[in-house]
């Protein structure tokens, strides 16, 4: 029944709507993926997504900082586009569906995280961390 | 949601219908990323992301093609790793390149669905009513008494999309079975998209006088020693003691004259109550309300049939923004929400702001507040004229309550199917929701502990839901742009509330989707 209704909608001329791929930020920003991140007993934290280590989410906050939450520490993220995750380290679907919509899908030489923390005005990483 | 026959049927009707009205069919898209092979002569004809040694970017939105020695394209905008723009390029050697990303379009086919039917001929599904149902907007959650089901609450009427999805807590009247188990009924009674992520039972023990209400922040409150006030009146300068002193459904609401005279400038009512001062130190006051059809008429037409196509890249796109859903986030606070001021030193103070009601099951919240030494409390509620339905106020001594929670241990389909799998799914707040189109149901079994002291429980659900555009409201816009706050008169809003209110309660709940 499914492959019906796919064949339906593209027969029948479907009217489109929803994001375009000219609309999409994938297509023109070079950014990753924007949304929130929430480690344990601590608010939300906006960010934009750098990229994921084995263990971790590298962000840039809204204020500019480059931080890092581990898996372990995260209860909630939410990107748009990819939805809400709980915490812990993601499936491995999951982990290459978020990785493809970070900054740096890639991940990072240490000249350019060098670069990276001085126009941030960081000589380290800042660990989001649980609060007690 | 796998409810095999009702989704035989939605299909079978998309199929007939897709032919008979093509014009109403909308596919609803979705935007993809992969990781691309790099293989001399390949060609991209969609945008491409070029991820260079050096931590830069160049995108080219056009497309590129891979040579033997390099990825080449055209209007390739380059950006360094720290997100200044560069110079535009037209290509960059393989051996710079970490890896490419290719951009690609889909159809996100359960969407597609709910589009398509929703604006096709209604009768074709069977349920010709459907064409003026207004009832909405949540998941309706009922107990069975006795073989009558009894509404007991409807849960996250806030979250329209993903961004807005929250936990909602809901005081429930019902009592374990004999075997100890809570069964509840979540229908899904509206033209809309249920996406439900979590549904926890609350189970709280307390003393044998005091009730229980979830609180507006924080763990559930137990009061006791309740006191009814002594006076409360509105901003008309009515007596409305006799309105909010029981729980008798005979609710508050806005004196006609204070929203007759509503402005952009003064959209505001509320409510003075000076009620006896109970012994304890620590006060709570406890609420049963619910929001009017105010809300409900602004998200239908406002934010949904005024801007006919609009509305759906709104919901669909916009909304799934950050920026956008917070500045909606700050104007449905200021706008949409009741303050709890109390008087203490001559001044109001505000203890709490409530939000995030829904129009159809009356919500039981309780808030502690500051305890004066005076022998009365004075509390002021204010909020945008006629935007709530104020059944009880009232104080009592309170405390807070801990609560055990308690995840579903077995999950029924409306076709008596048992679904591990949602169960599964409801257990924790994750990315896995069990989706309910118009019509179905499910029921959810809790498991409670057996105790001898009394125990009320309180339903905590998370998720959100997708309204289903009508095709009526797509042919009839009166705007060209999606819904916008900064738009919103709220003087005229409410004028126009004030003339549609009559009817709109009068067609509400006879406009349910009957479940099957």
């Amino acid at each position: 029944m499914r492959t019906t209704i796919v064949i339906c909608i593209v027969l029948s001329a479907c009217f489109p709507v929803g994001p375009s791929i000219e609309s999409s930020p994938l297509s023109h920003s070079p950014r990753g993926a924007e949304g929130w991140i929430q480690v344990r007993k601590a608010p939300r934290t906006d960010i934009e997504l750098l990229m994921l280590t084995d263990s971790s989410y590298v962000v840039q906050t809204t204020d500019g900082r480059i931080a890092e939450a581990r898996f372990s520490d995260v209860s909630n993220i939410k990107l748009k586009d990819a939805g809400f995750l709980q915490g812990g380290a993601p499936k491995p679907e999951q982990y290459q569906f978020i990785r493809l919509r970070a900054r740096f899908p890639y991940g990072i030489s240490d000249d350019v995280r060098a670069k990276l923390l001085q126009k941030a005005g960081q000589t380290e990483i800042v660990q989001l961390r649980p609060q007690s | 949601m796998r409810i095999g026959a009702f989704r035989k049927v939605i299909a079978t009707a998309l199929v007939l219908c897709s032919f008979a009205s093509m014009s109403s069919c909308l596919r609803a898209r979705k935007v993809e990323v992969d990781s691309a092979t790099l293989v001399d002569g390949r060609a991209f004809t969609t945008p491409v992301r070029v991820h260079l040694n050096d931590g830069g970017v160049i995108i080219f939105q056009k497309g590129a093609r891979v040579t033997a020695d390099s990825i080449v394209g055209t209007e390739g905008r380059a950006y360094s790793a720290t997100m200044e723009s560069l110079p535009d390029t037209r290509g960059a050697r393989l051996a710079d390149v970490l890896g490419v990303e290719v951009v690609t379009e889909g159809t996100n086919v359960g969407t597609t669905v709910a589009y398509t039917v929703l604006t096709t001929p209604l009768a074709v599904v069977g349920v010709a009513a459907l064409a003026v149902a207004i009832f909405g907007s949540c998941p309706t959650i009922y107990t069975d008494s006795a073989g009558t089901p009894v509404l007991e609450a409807e849960s996250f009427s806030y979250s329209i999309t993903p961004l807005l999805a929250k936990r909602d807590v809901d005081r429930l009247r019902a009592q374990p079975n004999d075997q100890g188990v809570v069964r509840l009924e979540i229908r899904n009674e509206a033209l809309e998209t249920h996406y439900i992520d979590q549904l926890q039972l609350l189970e709280v023990a307390h003393g044998a006088t005091e009730t229980v209400y979830p609180a507006a922040y924080g763990q559930p409150i137990a009061f006791a020693n309740t006191a009814r006030p002594y006076r409360a009146t509105d901003r008309a300068g009515r007596d409305v003691t006799p309105f909010i002193a029981h729980a008798d459904d005979a609710a508050f609401a806005t004196a006609d004259a204070t929203l007759t005279s509503a402005s952009d400038s003064d959209a505001t009512d509320w409510i003075d109550i000076v009620l006896p001062r109970p012994a304890g130190d620590s006060l709570a006051l406890a609420l049963r309300m619910r929001s009017s059809l105010l809300t409900t008429m602004l998200f239908y037409d406002y934010m949904l049939h005024r801007p006919g196509a609009a509305a759906i890249d709104w919901l669909g796109h916009d909304m799934q923004r950050i920026a956008t859903v917070a500045q909606f986030g700050r104007w449905s606070g200021a706008n949409l929400a009741l303050r709890i001021q109390v008087l203490r030193n001559g001044k109001y103070e505000r203890v709490a702001r409530l939000a995030d009601f829904g129009p159809i099951a009356y919500r039981h919240v309780a808030v502690m507040i500051p305890a004066a030494r005076d022998d009365s409390v004075r509390i002021r509620l204010d909020f945008t004229a006629d935007q709530w339905r104020i059944d009880q106020v009232v104080v009592a001594d309170g405390r807070r309550v801990a609560a055990k929670t308690i995840a579903p241990h077995r999950v029924v389909t409306g076709a008596d199917e048992e679904r591990a799998d949602m169960a599964n799914h409801l257990a924790k707040a994750d990315q896995r929701h069990v989706m309910t189109t118009p019509g179905q149901r499910i029921f959810a079994e809790f498991m409670t502990t057996s105790s001898s002291q009394p125990r009320t429980y309180l339903l905590a659900a998370e998720g959100y839901y997708t309204e289903w555009i009508r095709g009526s409201w797509l042919k009839t816009p009166s705007d060209t742009v999606a819904f916008d706050p900064k738009r919103v008169r709220i003087g005229a809003l409410l004028q126009e509330w004030h003339a549609a209110r009559a009817d709109m309660e009068a067609r509400f709940f006879a406009t349910k989707v009957p479940v099957i």
